[in-house]
């Protein structure tokens, strides 16, 4: 990548107009996607991606620049760029003075990787696709289509600011999805099973069976091609653990980060301290956690991750903060949250490994409690409009719960509500938390992020069906 | 580094290894951003980025690799790993090159001049200003944002292929948020055209009209869906006119083409270049010259979408659709839209049989709508419908169905089409739609 003497001409070049604060983001990443389709190898692609994002500060302004041009006349350019994108104050950066010194900082690993997929052959990672397309074929013979995929990404950076920051990381992420589709003939229903790790493929030594996942894919794909349509209206509902965790993640997660708070546009802004969920409730956002999809050695910013209790027994403790947010919240300090997709996003305030604590309520009480509501097994993703807090998500197995039993496979329900209504609705809490992954999608582009809790109810909630 | 120079490093690399067949598709694009919050510029942002795409052809199974650096040691990586990656497939779908085709459409140059960042500030202020100012009830967590949005895509073949095209265009996109007393709601518009004709139009009065909703029940209604709700649903449901996602069995118009699949009011077309289009090419990712293809006509399935090998594999002829530009590459679209009606949207309200609604927001498609069966359970907003006329505003309710029986159940176009914003050189356009029978819950 560049020398410290060229990173710190282009954080001058870029203070020249007037910036208090400069941050270049230097990354390089590797993938690789195969994918089985019908079968068959269908895809084998590999991408090798770098180049750098310049960020600039001048009190609440700011500029994010952008190359894939790592020459020095490159990096340089941009750093005209952006410096002639501020509003305009000529002035020598504090630093120039002094000079600019870099102390570096290297990072604890928690998520050391044993097998770095970038450094295996196809036919290895080949292997293991086999492996979830066969358990998915041999589920039932109505499984008519199977979709098999491998991505790992290999992603190295460096952050280096003018406070002086010199530092760096390397994740690598791999992660297996499986997508079957149950055919009657003249209707299709799909199912869907995506673990994910920051790890590489010794997670399929250890935890992670390929096979299971695909006879999981189709397992879903089968309940849902037996199902009847869920009828539509208001009902209580049991949302299971792991990726059931999307609800607190789309109802209250998104408008706990800055990126909405700092402008005045979530539902919880200037509520910290007060009671805004079910007593029973405990939020946390921990990116401390090994291995874990959503975890951080470092932020994106350069900061060390952080293990933040959102929500205490009901309590609003603590926003999800970026440097930049942090200017605009008083008196609150940036919490490692800060992530982008790459180079090209400037980095805001995110989610990492998401969920709710547990509680003391055991599953069959839970279940036990509903006469007539919705047990949803299996969540798929959603979204929220912070400003409002309306969300919504979907149901990917979901049943009937009838006098505390569960009963027949609905499909096609869709739960929509507002955030700050559906936590203090969260009435009962189990005591076995999961995780799920997916793929956070907001300002700064698309992050791995882990949701997780543990069997939960919602004494009301609105169900879209038909 | 120019296309040209990367291209006869690749060619000579690909001699060098004894690789014959092979294509590369390279995009360079830039931008430049500016957004306003409140009373105050939040950020802008400048970005220049390019990709190079490489597929090797290995017994007629392609693999492709993708870099942004172009020195020697990385496009000789990039060739061993899309040959490698070839290597791996066993894919019954050949990976075809095109010679080029006899005629390609021929286009007039662009002439974009990115404009400086102190005009594209000044106009997103403009912008913001006028929305602040429009309503004592509009909030500071209301935005404006205008783009500049440049680049060429460039594609290449070992047969001597090779074409290129430009684009540029401004974009502005606002969204308004405002209260009153307890009550918020949003609203948004963006649009493409030139800087000096950007103006805040719909999204202060659209947001306001939200204030104060109230809930719908849960019932079976004729719907009117507005033209940005019916382009945000025939996105998440496009690929079942894919001509390859039939042959996989992932849509239900598997050897239907001939039949009649819609109401007869339905004709949705596919054109490179419809006449608003700031994002028009003249060939395809193999190559293929583009042309104008009514997919439904009248109802009657026409043709799926395919590319050189979907098309063989079906036994059909491309329609030029193979794409995106970059990467692995398989079927895709340009302009694609449902051909508006002659009503007015107050002529749909008035078609409305018993209680409806107008739904005006959606949200959720990416979770709620699943190409593979056609179903849909989608988070709405809008307003009802009372005796024919547009009534109070309704929310927080969903809509249930299944995307193969909407466009049977059409009954009513508007007069009036509207687009996205283009991704890459796609966009999609749709008028307002009224649809019997769908089910309501909130």
């Amino acid at each position: 990548m560049l020398s410290r003497k060229l990173i710190s001409e282009v954080l001058l070049a870029a203070m020249s107009t007037g910036a208090d604060f400069a941050e270049v983001f230097l990354e390089r990443t590797l993938s690789k996607n195969i994918q089985i389709l019908e079968d068959r190898v269908h895809m084998a692609q590999g991408s090798d991606s770098s180049g750098m994002g310049l960020r600039l500060y001048k009190g609440l302004e700011t500029v994010y620049g952008s190359t894939g041009d790592l020459s020095r006349d490159g990096v340089l350019s941009l750093a005209g760029k952006v410096a002639g994108a501020l509003s305009q104050t000529v002035s020598t950066p504090a630093f120039c003075k002094g000079g600019l010194r870099f102390v570096e900082s290297i990072p604890f690993n928690i998520s050391p990787v044993r097998i770095v997929p970038s450094s295996v052959p196809n036919k290895d990672k080949i292997e293991i696709l086999r492996m979830a397309n066969d358990g998915a074929r041999s589920y039932d013979s109505a499984i008519s289509q199977v979709s098999v995929a491998l991505k790992d990404i290999d992603r190295s950076f460096v952050v280096a600011n003018s406070d002086g920051l010199y530092t760096g990381d390397r994740q690598i992420y791999t992660r297996l999805t499986v997508s079957s589709i149950a055919s009657s003939g003249t209707e299709n229903q799909a199912g869907f099973c995506g673990p994910g790790r920051q790890a590489g493929l010794e997670m399929f030594q250890s935890g992670i069976d390929p096979a299971w996942c695909g006879r999981e894919a189709s397992r879903i794909a089968m309940v849902n091609l037996k199902a009847v349509y869920c009828k539509g209206g208001t009902f209580p509902v049991a949302i299971e653990n792991g990726f059931g965790g999307v609800i607190f993640h789309e109802s209250t997660g998104h408008s706990l980060e800055a990126t909405q708070v700092a402008y005045g546009n979530s539902e919880f802004c200037s509520k910290l301290g007060q009671l805004v969920a079910n007593p029973k409730v405990t939020a946390i956002d921990d990116g401390t956690i090994p291995g874990a999809w959503g975890s951080v050695n470092i932020d994106d910013e350069g900061r060390p991750g952080q293990k933040n209790i959102l929500i205490e027994n009901g309590v609003l403790k603590s926003y999800m903060i970026d440097t930049f947010n942090a200017r605009r919240m008083e008196g609150l300090r940036p919490t490692g949250n800060a992530r982008r997709q790459n180079f090209q996003f400037a980095p805001t305030s995110r989610m990492t490994n998401t969920y709710i604590a547990p509680g003391n309520d055991s599953d069959e009480d839970i279940i036990g409690s509903i006469e007539n509501g919705i047990y949803c097994k299996k969540m798929g993703g959603g979204s929220v409009n912070p400003i409002t807090g309306a969300f919504n998500f979907a149901v990917c197995e979901g049943y009937m719960i009838r006098n505390g039993k569960i009963c027949e496979p609905v499909r096609g329900a869709t739960l929509i509500g507002k955030g700050s209504q559906v936590i203090k609705d969260m009435d009962m809490v189990g005591t076995k938390v999961d995780m799920g992954q997916g793929m956070c999608g907001s300002l700064s582009g698309s992050v791995p992020v882990n949701v997780g809790q543990p069997l939960i109810r919602v004494k009301k909630i609105t169900v879209g069906g038909r | 580094m120019d296309f040209n120079s990367i291209r006869q490093k690749l060619d000579q690399i690909c001699k060098a290894k004894g690789l014959a067949d092979y294509k590369m598709a390279y995009s360079y694009g830039s931008s430049l951003t500016a957004t306003a919050a409140g009373n105050e510029l939040t950020d802008t942002g400048t970005s220049v980025a390019s990709v190079l795409s490489f597929t090797a052809i290995l017994n007629g199974r392609g693999g492709s690799a993708i870099c942004s650096t172009y020195d020697d040691e990385s496009l000789d990586n990039l060739v061993m790993d899309a040959m490698d990656n070839a290597s791996s497939i066993e894919s019954k779908s050949e990976c075809l090159l095109f010679d080029g085709s006899e005629r390609y459409a021929e286009l007039e140059d662009v002439k974009y001049c990115e404009p400086s960042m102190s005009r594209l500030v000044q106009r997103t202020m403009e912008l913001q200003t006028s929305m602040m100012s429009s309503d004592d009830r509009v909030q500071n967590g209301s935005q404006s944002a205008v783009a500049s949005v440049s680049g060429t895509i460039c594609l290449a073949n070992s047969r001597g292929l090779c074409l290129s095209r430009s684009y540029g265009y401004d974009q502005y996109e606002m969204g308004s948020v405002v209260q009153d007393g307890d009550d918020i709601a949003c609203g948004d518009e963006q649009n493409v055209c030139p800087l000096e004709e950007m103006k805040l139009t719909t999204c202060v009065d659209e947001a306001i009209a939200k204030l104060h909703a109230g809930r719908v029940g849960v019932k079976k209604f004729d719907v009117v869906l507005s033209s940005s709700c019916m382009r945000m649903m025939l996105g998440a449901f496009l690929s079942i006119f894919f001509g390859k996602n039939a042959l996989l069995g992932l849509s239900l118009y598997k050897g239907k083409e001939g039949s009649a699949v819609a109401s007869s009011m339905v004709t949705l077309v596919d054109d490179p270049f419809e006449p608003s289009s700031p994002v028009m090419i003249h060939f395809d990712a193999d190559g293929v010259a583009a042309y104008s293809k009514n997919i439904i006509e009248n109802g009657t399935l026409k043709t799926l979408l395919y590319s050189l090998s979907s098309a063989k594999e079906a036994g059909k002829q491309t329609t030029g659709n193979a794409g995106p530009y970059l990467g692995s590459s398989e079927t895709s679209f340009f302009s694609l839209y449902l051909k508006p009606g002659a009503d007015s949207l107050e002529d749909l309200f008035s078609k409305t049989e018993g209680d409806a609604v107008f739904v005006q927001e959606m949200k959720g498609l990416h979770a709620g709508a699943n190409a593979a069966t056609g179903d849909f359970s989608i988070e709405c907003a809008g307003f009802e419908i009372k005796d024919g006329k547009k009534g109070n505003p309704v929310k927080a309710f969903t809509m249930s169905g299944n995307f193969y029986d909407l466009l049977k159940n059409v009954r009513g176009m508007s007069d009036e089409l509207k687009w996205t914003t283009p991704s890459g050189f796609r966009r999609i356009g749709s008028p307002d739609v009224l649809v019997s029978g769908l089910n309501v819950a909130g």
